[in-house]
C-alpha cells in the first residue's frame, strides 16, 4: 500500500552551534561543542551550571513584520527561523502551492514559563499565619497580572499555530511531545502522511528550550543532568565511561517532507530519501529504559523492515546518546542485537557530545546531520571520548569527523517514559 | 488495502459520573455536571465560589495496581489512568493481545501543578523583599522539591502510565494541540490502525483544570462565562445568542480502536467504524470537515448528524458556524447538530475524545442528542439544534474539535451494521 515514496528537499537548524544549517554543520565536522555556563538566568547555585543556549537570535525582525509574533517564546522563535530556512531551501513557491496539501507535523514541549513572575504570585498568596496558599488569593494575583499572550505560548501547540499562520498552510496539522523522541516521532508521521496521500508537503520537525529555572531544577532533581560544569564544553561525552549524565540545550530543526513526484515535478533539489519509521513503547518504567533494550530494538527492526533493507546495508547510525549512564550503554547493547556481528563495523557517533539534548527538536537536528552525512560523505564525531567503557564497545567516531561514503543512516530516539523512534534515510 | 478501524470500547470520566453509558444518558437527558465548587479543592460549594464541573469523588486507587504510583500521577493523569482503563474493560481487553501490535495515543497539554508543591521551594526562595532569589533557589529551593517533580507533570506520562499498565508496547505517540488534542489523538491512532501498523489502540484525552492554576489562567484569557456565577447550570450555552464564555469541565474520554479482522476474531463487540479524518489550523475547520469527507467518500448530506465543537465563545461559534455553511453550501436546513460541552463543562483535552463517545452512542442507539440550553440563535445557523433527544436512520456521524488556541479536526464515524 506504501507506493508514494516521501523525500527530503530542505533543511533548517537553529541550534547552539549556529542559526542555521550552514554554521551547524560546519562546527559539528569541525567536533566543536556548543555548550558554555548558562546566561539566561542566573545557574549559580544550581547543581547543573551549563547548557548549550542558542546565541545572538533576536525576535524583533518577526514582532515587527507581524502583531502575532510579538511575544514569541524562544520555542516559536526557533523555530519560526528553523522553518523559514528549511521552507526557503526547498525553493517552495508560496503563490503556487495548495495550501490545503501543505500540512504541519512537530515536536514541542512546553513553551517557556516565567519562573519569577509565577513566584511572585505565589509568595504573595502564602498566608503568613500557617504558609499554605490562599488559593482565592492566587486566582486574584494570577488574574490581575498574568499577560495572556505570554500565557498562551506556553502551551505547547502554540508554535504549529505560528508556522500555519506564517505559512498559511491548511493541510494536515499535528503536533506530538514525547520527550527526547518528539521530532522523530513527528517526522515519521509527517512521512506517513505524505506515504498515505493526505498531503503532498509537510514542514516538520522539532523545536524546544527548557533551559529555565525549572527545567533545569526539574532534571537536577531526577539526576539526568550532568554537574560536570569545568570546563563545560567537556561535560557531555557519550559512550565515555566517565559520562554522568546529559547536557541540556536548546533549538530547533525543520526539515520540508515532499512527495517525490511532486518534488520531480518542480525540479526539487533531493537531498535523500525517508524510508523508514518505527515506534514502539518500553511499557516498563518512566524514567528507565527496559534493560535489554526492547523497545529500542524492536523500534530499529521496525524501521528496518518498513525500509525494506537488512541491517549490513545499514553505513552509519546516528545515536540517541545522551552521556547518561544508561543509555548509552542500553542503546549499544540493542544496536549489537539488531545488528549482531556487524554492528562493530558500522559508525555510531553522536552529536549530542557537541550540541547537549535539545530534548524535543533533537531528533529533527539529527536528521539534518544524518541527511548532510548522506550528502557530504563526512560523519561528525562523537567528541569527549576519553575512556572507553568495556559496555559500550562500538565504534562511536570518537573525536574527529572521519570521511565515509554513506547511502544509508539510522537514526535513533528514545525518550523518558520509554518511546522509541527509529528513521532511516537513504540517497 | 487500507484496513478498516472499529470502535470497540469507551470510556468516560466526567462530572455527569463513570462509563460511557452515564455521559450518554447525561447528555440525553441534558443532566449538567456544572455546579458551585471552592477552589480549595473540597469540592464543598462555598460561598463565592466558582461555577464549574468537577468529577465528583473521583477515587484513583481503583486504577493502579500499585498505590505508590498516584504520587508521581498530576490529577489529569489519574484521569487517562482511569478512562483508559474503563475503555479497555468496556471493551473486554483480555489476556492474548500482542503486547508488541497495541498502543496508546493521547491528547495532552500543560499539566497543571498544585501550588501547595511549588510553594514550600519558593517560600524557601525569596530574598527580603520577597522576590525570588535564584542564588537562594538553587541552595535550598530545589533541594525542598518533590524529587520527582517533573514526571508528575511531563504532558506525555499520561501515555506512558497508560502502556505500563496495559503492557501495551506498540506505537506510543502523546498529541497536543491544545484542546482539539482528544480527537486528533483518535484521528491518528485510525490512521495508524488503517496504514496496518498496530491492531489496537488505546486513544483520548485527559484534562483536570477545575484548580486555581487552570481557572485563573482562563480568567486571564477572559473565556469564563460570567453569568455562570448566578445560575451556573444554564449559563453555559453555545451557539445560544446569550453565550458569553465557557464553564470549565474535567475528566477523561477513552476509545478501544480496533483493525476490523482483530476485533472480529476476538469476538469484540462493535460500537461504530471510524471512516474518515482532517485536521488544519485553527482557521481551516472548513479544510479539516472537506478532507474527512473525502476520504470517508461521502457527500455532506450523508451525515445523519454533527457533533460540534461548541465551545460557547461567541467568536468561536461564530467561526465553527460558518465552517459548517460553507461545507453544506446553504442546503443544511435539514442537517441536526449538536454539542455536549453544557453537560460536562468544557474538559479540554478530553472534549474531543468525549465527542467521539457521544457520537459512537448515537450511531449505536440511533438517537441524535439534544443541545442544552439553547434557546435562539445569534445569528442564522443554517442547521438546526434540538432540544429534545429524536430518534432518527443516522448512517453517518461527524465529530468537530475547535477553539481555544487549538486547532481544528474532523472525524468522521459510521454506524455499525455488521454485513459479512
Amino acid at each position: 500500500m506504501k507506493t508514494r515514496r516521501v523525500v527530503i528537499t530542505g533543511l533548517g537548524a537553529v541550534t547552539p552551534l549556529g542559526n542555521n544549517v550552514g554554521d551547524t554543520w560546519r562546527a559539528l565536522r569541525e567536533g566543536k561543542s556548543g555548550i558554555g555556563r548558562i546566561t539566561l538566568f542566573d545557574a549559580g547555585t544550581f547543581p547543573t551550571k551549563i547548557a548549550g543556549e542558542v546565541k545572538h537570535l533576536s525576535p524583533d525582525g518577526w514582532a515587527s513584520a507581524d502583531p502575532g509574533f510579538k511575544r514569541l517564546g524562544r520555542n516559536s522563535l526557533f523555530a519560526l527561523e528553523a522553518a523559514r530556512e528549511a521552507f526557503d531551501d526547498a525553493g517552495i513557491d508560496r503563490k503556487k502551492m495548495d495550501s490545503r496539501r501543505v500540512g504541519i507535523y512537530m515536536g514541542a514541549g512546553d513553551g517557556g514559563f516565567d519562573f519569577g513572575e509565577y513566584a511572585a504570585i505565589v509568595s504573595r498568596s502564602i498566608r503568613k499565619e500557617d504558609s499554605s496558599v490562599d488559593a482565592w488569593g492566587y486566582f486574584r494575583e494570577s488574574a490581575g497580572r498574568v499577560n495572556p499572550e505570554t500565557l498562551v505560548e506556553q502551551e505547547p501547540c502554540q508554535v504549529i499555530r505560528h508556522l500555519a499562520h506564517y505559512f498559511g498552510a491548511k493541510g494536515f496539522l499535528s503536533n506530538c511531545l514525547t520527550a527526547c523522541a518528539a521530532s522523530s516521532q513527528a517526522i515519521g508521521e509527517a512521512a506517513e502522511v505524505i506515504r498515505m496521500g493526505h498531503a503532498e508537503v509537510m514542514i516538520s520537525g522539532g523545536s524546544h528550550s527548557m533551559i529555565h529555572p525549572l527545567g533545569v531544577a526539574g532534571f537536577n532533581l531526577l539526576t539526568a543532568l550532568s554537574t560536570q560544569n569545568d570546563p563545560p564544553e567537556r561535560a557531555s561525552r557519550p559512550f565515555d565511561r566517565t559520562r554522568d549524565g546529559f547536557v541540556l540545550s536548546e533549538g530547533a530543526g525543520v526539515v520540508i517532507l515532499e512527495e517525490l513526484e511532486h518534488a520531480k515535478k518542480r525540479d526539487a533539489r533531493i537531498y535523500a530519501e525517508l524510508t523508514g519509521y518505527g515506534g514502539t513503547a518500553d511499557a516498563f518504567r518512566l524514567t528507565d529504559p527496559h534493560p535489554a533494550g526492547r523497545g529500542a530494538v524492536r523500534a530499529m527492526r521496525l524501521a528496518l523492515e518498513d525500509a525494506n533493507v537488512r541491517p549490513e546495508n545499514v553505513d552509519c547510525i546516528n545515536a540517541h546518546g545522551t552521556s547518561t549512564q544508561l543509555n548509552d550503554q542500553i542503546e549499544t547493547q540493542a544496536v549489537k542485537e539488531v545488528f549482531g556481528e556487524t554492528a562493530r563495523r558500522i559508525p555510531m557517533s553522536s552529536i549530542k557530545s557537541m550540541l547537549g539534548h535539545m530534548i524535543a527538536a533533537a531528533g529533527a537536528v539529527e536528521l539534518v546531520a544524518s541527511v548532510l552525512t548522506i550528502r557530504e560523505g563526512v560523519i561528525p564525531p562523537t567528541i569527549n571520548y576519553r575512556t572507553p567503557d568495556e559496555n559500550c564497545d562500538l565504534d562511536y567516531v570518537p573525536n574527529h569527523a572521519r570521511r565515509a561514503a554513506v547511502d544509508t543512516v539510522l537514526s535513533n530516539s528514545f525518550g523518558f517514559g520509554g518511546q522509541n523512534i527509529d528513521m532511516r534515510h537513504e540517497t | 488495502m487500507r484496513k478498516r478501524v472499529v470502535i470497540t470500547g469507551a470510556g468516560a470520566l466526567t462530572a455527569t459520573g463513570e462509563g460511557a453509558e452515564a455521559l450518554w444518558q447525561a447528555v440525553v437527558r441534558g443532566d449538567s455536571g456544572i455546579g458551585r465548587v471552592s477552589l480549595d479543592g473540597n469540592g464543598a460549594a462555598a460561598a463565592g465560589g466558582l461555577a464549574a464541573a468537577r468529577v465528583p469523588d473521583f477515587d484513583a486507587e481503583r486504577f493502579v495496581s500499585q498505590k505508590k504510583t498516584l504520587k508521581v500521577m498530576a490529577r489529569d493523569i489519574q484521569f487517562a489512568v482511569a478512562g483508559a482503563a474503563l475503555a479497555a474493560k468496556d471493551a473486554r481487553l483480555g489476556p492474548g493481545l500482542d503486547p508488541e501490535r497495541c498502543g496508546v495515543i493521547v491528547g495532552a497539554g500543560v499539566l497543571n501543578h498544585e501550588i501547595e508543591e511549588l510553594a514550600v521551594s519558593i517560600g524557601n526562595s525569596l530574598d527580603g523583599a520577597g522576590r525570588l532569589d535564584l542564588r537562594r533557589f538553587g541552595e535550598e529551593g530545589i533541594p525542598s522539591l518533590f524529587p520527582l517533580w517533573l514526571l508528575k507533570y511531563l504532558p506525555n506520562m499520561p501515555a506512558c502510565h497508560i502502556s505500563i499498565l496495559l503492557n501495551f508496547q506498540g506505537m506510543n505517540n502523546t498529541i497536543t494541540t491544545g484542546a482539539t488534542s482528544g480527537l486528533q489523538a483518535i484521528g491518528e491512532a485510525f490512521r495508524i490502525l488503517e496504514r496496518g501498523d498496530a491492531d489496537l489502540l488505546l486513544a483520548g484525552g485527559a484534562e483536570s483544570k477545575v484548580n486555581p492554576v487552570g481557572l485563573s489562567e482562563y480568567q486571564v484569557l477572559g473565556v469564563l462565562s460570567e453569568s455562570a456565577s448566578e445560575n451556573p447550570k444554564a449559563a453555559y450555552r453555545p451557539f445560544d445568542a446569550g453565550a458569553d464564555g465557557f464553564v470549565v469541565g474535567e475528566g477523561a474520554g477513552f476509545l478501544v480502536l480496533e483493525e476490523l479482522e482483530h476485533a472480529r476474531k476476538r469476538g469484540a463487540s462493535i460500537i461504530a467504524e471510524v471512516v474518515g479524518f482532517g485536521s488544519s489550523s485553527d482557521t481551516g475547520l472548513g479544510e479539516a470537515m472537506q478532507a474527512a469527507l473525502g476520504e470517508a467518500g461521502i457527500r455532506p448530506d450523508r451525515l445523519g448528524y454533527l457533533q460540534a465543537s461548541g465551545i460557547g465563545l461567541p467568536e468561536e461559534d461564530l467561526r465553527e458556524i460558518l465552517a459548517i455553511q460553507g461545507i453544506f453550501n446553504g442546503a443544511g436546513r435539514r442537517l441536526v447538530v449538536s454539542a455536549s460541552k453544557p453537560v460536562t463543562g468544557f474538559t479540554g483535552f478530553a472534549s474531543g475524545a468525549l465527542d467521539v463517545i457521544v457520537s459512537s452512542y448515537a450511531l449505536k442507539n440511533q438517537i441524535i442528542p439534544p443541545t442544552l440550553n439553547f434557546k435562539r440563535p445569534r445569528v442564522p445557523l443554517g442547521f438546526r439544534l434540538l432540544a429534545e433527544p429524536k430518534a432518527g436512520d443516522i448512517r453517518f456521524a461527524m465529530t468537530n474539535a475547535c477553539g481555544l488556541n487549538g486547532h481544528s479536526a474532523s472525524l468522521i464515524t459510521k454506524a455499525w451494521r455488521d454485513t459479512r
